[in-house]
């Protein structure tokens, strides 16, 4: 690929359990519209990286046993440059719930994980795009501050601890609806609805707006 | 002095935490207690479900709805001594419903044990999430969860303490699945001092 057309860079925040299908997508689809996709992680102090593991999938070659996907990550996410990112995808699955791990919990005292902290600078940084999907919303609901108000949608599973942490869930027909956008605030349902690849589309879109 | 003739009800799906399934099993069995595991069964006999660290199979025939999908008899419910949620990601599944309306049914099952507080209701690690549908059943209450899930049982309006294992009356809620073992102490040491107050 000529990296002279390379429009800008995408951060895919990620940890074990992350959803397969959606890691397939994001390396597939945002390169083939210009964008370099970078995982990153809380690594614990760990400069060489870390594998992490997703969701079983199924095996594409036998179709019936089911197999762990294995991503390297040496990105910190407490080191992150903002500007160098178009914008930031939070992984679905149970991944985000492992990224907010508040290591000493203290009353009245917001959470203190890197990736928590990392997402109220990104959230107050204007026209910086977040992307979030099924159960990916868990890593805002540890900070309320994140999602008072925001109009969202996200997995079934998620819908009453996002309603817990303030947010204002969107819903159509049969549940929450498939795709909402809210400033630079995209969410997505789940990828079973086979949403991820219009999600994805969506967030450059909104990128891209002017 | 055993626990004989004392119902424990493990909620089960897939993705429970294989060591700790086991050692409720073994232990509350121990102490002569009658151990049940149910799940919603979708209208089957029983359900496989498969453990997260393992994927070990595990074989539930028993529910926590009664006949025809409604749910449990008052007179069976009334006569579990103590329920517990497990770790891992159980109470995720259990809390998916079809039908948006209504509570889902593992949660609807909770709200009325909390309703009895001769039922001891026992919360592990991220087990608290089954409640997140229903979380007027725990405000104010004094709780602890996995450290993950800080934010959420602050959301629910409970009181996050910073311990392994907390009990606030019929309630006992204890951080991860690695203190299953002093979850489970205490909910044993709770039952026998019920036992004796009822004689």
């Amino acid at each position: 690929m000529v990296k002279e057309n390379i429009k800008g860079k995408i951060g895919v925040l990620i940890e074990n359990h992350f959803d397969p299908t959606e890691y397939h997508l994001f390396k597939e689809v945002f390169p083939s519209r210009g964008y370099d996709v970078d995982l990153i992680s809380h690594l614990w102090g760990n400069k060489a990286g870390i594998e992490f593991s997703s969701n079983p999938e199924p095996d594409p070659i036998t179709k019936r046993d089911r197999i762990e996907l294995y991503v390297t990550v040496d990105k910190e996410v407490a080191d992150v440059v903002l500007s160098d990112y178009k914008g930031f995808m939070l992984i679905g699955a149970y991944a985000m719930d492992r990224l907010r791990y508040e290591a000493h919990p203290v009353k009245g005292q917001p959470n203190q994980s890197p990736a928590v902290k990392f997402l109220r600078k990104a959230m107050r940084t204007p026209g910086l795009k977040i992307g979030t999907i099924c159960h990916s919303l868990w890593l805002l609901c540890a900070d309320p501050s994140l999602l008072k108000g925001r109009k969202v949608t996200c997995s079934n599973n998620l819908i009453y601890d996002v309603q817990n942490a303030g947010a204002d869930v969107q819903f159509g027909d049969d549940g929450p609806v498939r795709l909402f956008v809210d400033g630079d605030l995209i969410s997505a349902r789940h990828p079973g609805d086979g949403i991820t690849k219009e999600f994805i589309e969506r967030f450059i879109e909104e990128i891209e707006r002017r | 002095m055993s626990l004989k003739g004392k119902k424990i009800a493990i909620l089960l799906e897939s993705d429970y935490c294989e060591h700790e399934i086991w050692y409720y099993k073994n232990r509350f069995a121990e102490e002569e207690a009658d151990v049940v595991f149910m799940t919603r069964l979708w209208g089957y006999e029983s359900l496989t479900f498969k453990g997260h660290d393992h994927q070990v199979p595990f074989v539930c025939n028993q529910s926590f709805e009664g006949k025809d999908g409604k749910e449990m008899d008052e007179d069976e419910l009334n006569r579990l001594s103590a329920i517990i949620v497990p770790s891992g990601f159980v109470a995720d599944r259990l809390r998916y419903t079809e039908d948006l309306s209504k509570l889902p049914p593992a949660t609807a099952f909770m709200k009325r044990a909390f309703a009895n507080r001769t039922i001891l209701k026992g919360l592990i690690c991220h087990g608290l999430w089954l409640l997140a549908p229903t979380p007027n059943v725990i405000r104010g209450r004094r709780v602890v969860a996995h450290n993950n899930l800080h934010g959420d049982v602050i959301n629910m309006g409970a009181e996050f303490v910073d311990e392994d294992v907390v009990v606030d009356g019929d309630l006992v809620t204890a951080r991860t699945g690695d203190h299953c073992h002093l979850f489970a102490r205490r909910i044993i040491d709770l039952l026998h001092e019920r036992h004796s107050y009822s004689g």
